[in-house]
């Protein structure tokens, strides 16, 4: 069942450049979240522009303290928008919404490759993981340094992490793609799960397919209802054929696993 | 007690508010939200005889107040909608409405003879008008000689309530509205999409995968009510107003400019409660104005002139 409430923002932290973390106080969805699931908001109570809700992937959840957090950058009117409202105030929020990510129980050991925003449902989900008896590793990529997200979090949640910078500022230098390269030389992983841009996650699922390794990723489309009834937010996938099959993001997705994901260019 | 029923060529309706084709799903998305019973009727989704895949993304690109939406009909085909769709619309509570759209009259005819003995659907909308699909569609809405003819062999496929859906990407639309009316139209729905394009300056092209799109929301609702308003005036048969209608207040500007009912589209995706909240504002209006029958608000425009 599908949830529509006014909710409170707790906090809301600038992070890098451009980039915001906003806590909503939301009980319902608190305890209903999953890693993958996202919420569709409101970003403005009145007027027709922006028309549309935005969609965020959860990135982080207290269920004690009935906290949902979301962590995005603002790259339009929409988030722009966003940016400028200040703790206390009231935004209108559906979810939590979407396919989650399947926790693996079978695997020993599991990656999860961010690239940039991508980070933002990893790390729910990366919360999630470590309660369990698997080998969690995370490796995350941003242009730059203080780009790079959520090594904070990180910290605390105490899983191996390592970083790449496209400008070298910090880890390895290139994109996190390479880094996974070199990841997959070294380790054996069992599960994988990626979310970044496109061009990032064709070359994942590349490098995934050809040593046969299962996993996930989350993908990010524009989006309407956010419930599944307008056939927007369609991402191409494989069908049960190998036919292209258009599916949608926002009800049969945001995650997909890597057999299903489908680059046409 | 206000009576808000109306009845759109023998379909009976406990208020005038449907949700807008293609913008519903197929009820269940909305069923989650809220009993569908609360609605005056439900228009499904585009369907065509044959499965159709829909066009590459991007699909939908927001303008000032408004959508572009270039789906392109995505939809599992006739067959699967009887099968996997309807039946959980049986006992809804509420008439149920599909739409048919085609590249060719042969295929709306087969769909109409799958559809015609179905008790399960209570009507039948004519889609001439989708601006998203490279044949047919909106071919068949734009020259009223071939929008006539197509009507015309529907009309004896079928003896349920034929509702025919027009384009307003035409010259004069009250010309298509009369010769599907003199070819047996029972009622007419207004408006489909305005046609229309989103250039992203950075890449340098389009921002849609189909190019183009169909221009919906608060954006085109002056538009769509002015057609109403001509339309309504020009034709006997009942007038189905819809573009861009957000409110009660929305929805009742197209009632008073003719409307016998109103269809919900865009609105759905901002606020999944749209059709109970706009159903509840027209009863709210009327008893705040002392009316009784919502009969006496439709086409009171027309009057005030």
């Amino acid at each position: 069942m599908s949830m529509l409430k006014k909710a409170q923002i707790i906090e809301h932290e600038k992070k890098g450049p451009g980039i915001y973390r906003m806590d909503f106080f939301s009980p319902e969805i608190s305890q209903k979240a999953l890693p993958g699931q996202f919420i569709h908001l409101k970003v403005r109570e009145e007027g027709y522009h922006p028309l549309l809700r935005r969609p965020f992937s959860i990135y982080d959840v207290d269920k004690d303290r009935g906290q949902v957090s979301i962590l995005y950058r603002v790259v339009g009117l929409g988030t722009h928008i966003m940016a400028q409202i200040l703790p206390g105030a009231l935004m209108e929020i559906m979810g939590p919404l979407g396919r989650p990510f399947t926790l693996s129980k079978e695997a020993e050991r599991v990656l999860l490759v961010a690239g940039g925003m991508g980070f933002a449902p990893l790390h729910f989900l990366i919360k999630e993981l470590v309660k369990g008896n698997q080998v969690v590793e995370v490796i995350t990529g941003a242009r730059t340094g203080e780009e790079l997200m959520g090594e904070d979090d990180l910290g605390r949640s105490g899983v191996k992490y390592s970083v790449a910078t496209q400008d070298g500022s910090r880890g390895f230098q290139g994109r996190v793609t390479g880094l996974l390269e070199k990841k997959l030389d070294e380790g054996n992983y069992d599960f994988l799960y990626s979310c970044g841009p496109y061009p990032m996650l064709e070359k994942v699922v590349s490098l995934a397919s050809t040593l046969g390794l299962k996993g996930e990723v989350s993908l990010e489309e524009v989006m309407a209802c956010g419930v599944g009834a307008c056939l927007g937010c369609a991402a191409p996938t494989r069908g049960d054929k190998g036919n292209l099959d258009y599916k949608k993001v926002c009800q049969e997705g945001p995650v997909f696993s890597l057999e299903e994901v489908f680059f046409d260019g | 007690m206000v009576d808000l029923r109306v009845d759109i060529a023998g379909i009976n309706m406990n208020n005038p508010v449907m949700s807008a084709s293609g913008c519903f799903g197929y009820g269940k998305e909305y069923a989650a939200f809220y009993k569908l019973k609360e609605m005056g009727a439900l228009v499904v989704k585009g369907t065509t005889l044959e499965p159709r895949e829909g066009n590459s993304p991007p699909r939908i690109a927001e303008t000032p107040a408004g959508i572009l939406n270039a789906v392109g009909l995505q939809n599992p085909g006739i067959d699967y909608v009887i099968r996997e769709e309807l039946p959980a619309l049986q006992g809804a509570g509420t008439p149920v409405i599909i739409n048919i759209a085609g590249n060719l009259e042969e295929e709306y005819i087969k769909m109409v003879r799958i559809l015609d003995p179905l008790e399960e659907v209570q009507g039948l909308e004519v889609n001439i008008s989708c601006p998203n699909v490279k044949l047919g569609g909106m071919a068949f809405g734009t020259d009223q000689k071939v929008a006539g003819n197509l009507v015309k062999a529907i009309r004896s496929a079928t003896s349920k309530p034929l509702i025919v859906k027009l384009s307003p990407n035409v010259t004069d639309i009250k010309e298509v509205a009369r010769a599907v009316e003199e070819e047996g139209a029972d009622a007419i729905s207004l408006v489909n999409t305005f046609l229309g394009m989103a250039i992203d300056i950075h890449r340098k092209k389009p921002v849609l995968g189909n190019l183009m799109g169909g221009l919906s929301g608060p954006a085109i609702k002056p538009l769509a009510l002015r057609m109403v308003w001509q339309v309504s005036q020009e034709v006997k048969v009942p007038v189905i107003g819809m573009g861009g209608i957000m409110t009660a207040e929305d929805a009742l500007e197209f009632i008073m400019a003719g409307a016998r009912a109103v269809a919900v589209g865009t609105a759905n995706f901002v606020n999944p409660y749209s059709i109970p909240d706009i159903v509840k504002g027209i009863g709210e209006f009327m008893v705040e104005n002392n009316y009784d029958n919502l009969l006496q608000l439709t086409g009171a425009a027309w009057r005030g002139v």
